[in-house]
């Protein structure tokens, strides 16, 4: 058992900040949160004066995918603008020194999705950045079905004269996609199970079932008014629908709060100039958060290096927005989007024990550094 | 007239103090205590006031693809030689695309502006306002430095096209090559403009800025530099820890860039505590947004300050390396780069300071003499 004492800890429950605060943890769970815990035989780590905050999870990344050194990939299969019966399960290298940053920094698990030069992309799974084997790592799998509206997925066909050139062919892409899903799950229905009357199995329409029933989200890339297509797919089809960028959603806030879709806000790291990006509006989860829209920053990974999750809350503090509730977009939001709540996210009894020590308030103060990043109980990174 | 009151005033020279600030048109004239004045004021009571930030080696306010419909290359990026040392990048800079970035919405208020990295030789670089239309009003600086690359930048691109240099061999043997040239030239005997630039900077009227992001190229570019006498800006500040001795030997200037792009692996190898040992040591480090010819976000200025305050906690020292030290290196220190009499009014108040709180905004940034940004007036969308 170990024993953390005396930190003041966002729990990102309903407790909301404890002051001298205690963590108990066995057999990498979180036993126990509360002031002045008692344990047997613990070993006791003095926390004082210290910042917790549940470990950081990254919404939507790419980490493992891209070696960024011999620029090797595995995250965009661009043989066609349709690869939904890909799985970023086998895209990931669990070993990447990616994952040692991540550690480094703070964030615990990431959201990996396939890259967003397809349309449709592929399935994404949350894993931890650190722990026994691969798969004792996954948090969820799949946590999603990756999509990608705009830019993208033209600037990969377009080249080769190939659907999609242009946003009329994305467009039509995903409707077709979707359309195709309901037939086969309407044949499937008819056959009755009967093996003879069964369509052809097709991996990438049993990807979109999983969507349609609402099992997984579908989680797009999209900018602007691509998030407004999209909205009206989400009601058309009646999926769960994350969007993801979102750059220009504070254009929508009506629209996106009455929708029910989530928001994954980032990277920053461009200028203004034209194209689907051309609105850079990082406040605006903000006030979305405000109308009840479950929001999480991103980083984009390896886009952006792990600490800069951190960085872009604190921009997003500098407009306006509570430590608090910022902080929460990193940790319990993403967890929610990736419907793992019920073990990441917060600190809580009977979570799994994902925590990162601060020196200072991260979002906050500048040089909030980390200290110490534990995953399941473990500790994963601790600084000279 | 307008005067800034009751201010913390942080002057860019590693001093702290509280005293009004009188501006006169484009000009600071007194930094002094109790200015009695009838003229417009604003309160900074409690504020920050620093000297706009400079971001020295950029390619803002330049055009091109991604930024306008045609054409086959950025403005700055004239890849029709390796070397084009006579380019000016006057002739490139746009008032409305930098303006349209409001760069003074995070304080910057001058920008040195330089030729892409694909060129051994890119280049005569330039200062310049961060709002205005007309460049040549806008401009602070003309040939404020010859830019130089000695990248795999340079390698990469003229390799692809099986030309010279595609190796760092290549790089180093012509970039002595160029020197020797110039050294030697002598315009009676026929106008060679490629060798009167490099002349110039020779002839130190204006700095050599190399781009170097390996430490193998530190040394090279060191080894050969060690037979001129030149004003050398190192731009890049990557792995220098490697290379100590033969800084401190030629006690170059370094620009050090930030680390955003995770697929920068070299700038994996950034040592900003190295660095800040070798500003103590007197070496003058200043920062930039970046000087890999990315385009940037406007936030990237601060957000390097910020990782260099992470490293050595002496927020002082990492304004200096702002402002004042890029002053320096673009030769505009004696206009710009500091709060002091007789200097352009370009500051900017901060709510707090903003190198230790993310809860610093910018309240209001004056680029000479003139309201850029105001609180509020942030602009968000391109079109």
């Amino acid at each position: 058992m170990l024993h953390l004492k005396n930190a003041k800890v966002y729990t990102m429950s309903d407790a909301h900040v404890i002051d001298h605060c205690d963590i108990l943890i066995e057999n990498g769970k979180i036993k126990e949160v509360g002031r002045s815990l008692h344990s047997k035989d613990a070993e006791i780590i003095d926390v004082s004066g210290k910042i917790i905050i549940p470990g950081i999870v990254d919404a939507h990344s790419h980490v493992g995918t891209f070696n960024v050194t011999t620029n090797d990939q595995n995250a965009n299969d661009l043989t066609g603008p349709n690869s939904s019966q890909l799985d970023i399960y086998y895209g990931i290298d669990p070993d990447s020194k990616s994952f040692k940053d991540c550690c480094r920094d703070g964030i615990t698990t990431s959201i990996i999705a396939p890259g967003s030069g397809n349309a449709i992309c592929g399935l994404v799974l949350a894993m931890k950045s650190a722990g026994k084997t691969y798969d004792q790592r996954i948090v969820k799998r799949p946590c999603a079905l990756k999509a990608a509206m705009g830019v993208n997925p033209k600037g990969v066909y377009g080249p080769r004269d190939q659907l999609p050139v242009s946003r009329l062919g994305i467009s039509q892409l995903f409707i077709d996609y979707f359309e195709n899903v309901k037939e086969y799950m309407k044949k499937k229905e008819e056959a009755k199970g009967d093996p003879e009357k069964m369509p052809p199995y097709n991996e990438g329409y049993e990807h979109g079932q999983w969507v349609l029933e609402r099992k997984i989200p579908l989680k797009v890339h999209a900018y602007q008014h691509d998030m407004m297509s999209l909205l009206r797919w989400k009601e058309e089809y009646g999926f769960d629908l994350t969007l993801d960028h979102a750059f220009g959603a504070s254009d929508f806030y009506d629209e996106i709060a009455a929708s029910g879709a989530d928001v994954i806000w980032g990277p920053l790291s461009g200028p203004l100039f034209g194209g689907e990006g051309c609105k850079v509006d990082p406040e605006c989860v903000i006030e979305l958060d405000k109308r009840g829209v479950t929001c999480a920053i991103m980083t984009d990974g390896p886009v952006l290096h792990p600490y800069l999750i951190i960085t872009q809350a604190g921009e997003v503090v500098r407009h306006g927005g509570d430590v608090e509730s910022v902080l929460k977009m990193i940790t319990l939001n993403p967890a929610k989007i990736a419907r793992a709540d019920d073990r990441i996210g917060s600190i809580e009894a009977g979570k799994d024990a994902d925590l990162v020590v601060f020196d200072k308030t991260p979002a906050l103060d500048t040089d909030a550094k980390v200290e110490m990043t534990m995953i399941d109980g473990e500790i994963v990174y601790q600084s000279k | 007239m307008f005067c800034i009151k009751n201010a913390t005033i942080h002057d860019g020279k590693e001093h702290v103090f509280k005293k009004d600030i009188l501006i006169d048109g484009h000009t600071i004239v007194s930094v002094s205590e109790h200015i009695d004045t009838e003229s417009e004021y604003f309160d900074a009571q409690g504020m920050h006031v620093f000297p706009g930030f400079i971001d020295p080696m950029s390619n803002w306010g330049i055009l091109g693809p991604g930024r306008e419909i045609r054409g086959n290359a950025e403005d700055n990026d004239e890849h029709t030689h390796v070397c084009t040392p006579e380019m000016n990048i006057i002739y490139a800079f746009n008032g409305r695309g930098i303006r349209i970035q409001q760069l003074g919405a995070f304080g910057i208020t001058a920008v040195g502006v330089a030729p892409s990295n694909n060129n051994l030789f890119g280049g005569m670089m330039g200062v310049f306002d961060v709002d205005g239309i007309n460049p040549f009003k806008m401009c602070i600086k003309e040939k404020a430095g010859l830019k130089a690359c000695v990248t795999s930048d340079v390698t990469k691109f003229w390799g692809a096209k099986n030309m010279m240099p595609s190796t760092h061999m290549g790089i180093f043997q012509m970039f002595s090559e160029q020197l020797r040239n110039a050294k030697e030239y002598d315009s009676s005997k026929g106008r060679d403009p490629k060798k009167e630039a490099i002349r110039e900077m020779l002839d130190k009227k204006m700095p050599l800025f190399v781009v170097a992001k390996k430490p193998m190229e530190v040394h090279s570019l060191l080894h050969i530099l060690k037979d001129y006498d030149v004003d050398l800006v190192l731009a890049s500040g990557f792995g220098l820890q490697d290379c100590e001795e033969e800084i401190l030997e030629y006690r170059p200037a370094i620009i050090s860039s930030v680390r955003v792009d995770g697929f920068n692996t070299d700038a994996a190898d950034g040592d900003n505590e190295f660095l800040y040992q070798l500003y103590k040591k007197g070496i003058q480090v200043s920062l930039a947004s970046n000087v890999d010819g990315r385009m940037c976000s406007r936030e990237e200025m601060l957000w390097n300050g910020i990782d260099m305050y992470k490293a050595c906690h002496d927020s002082e020292a990492v304004i200096t390396m702002m402002t004042f030290n890029n002053a320096k290196a673009l030769g505009v220190d004696d206009v710009t780069g500091s709060i002091e009499e007789g200097k352009r009014a370009d500051l900017v108040i901060y709510s707090d300071h903003p190198l230790k709180t993310y809860k610093a905004e910018v309240l209001l940034t004056l680029s000479n003499g003139k309201a850029v940004y105001r609180k509020g007036d942030e602009m968000k969308c391109f079109i």
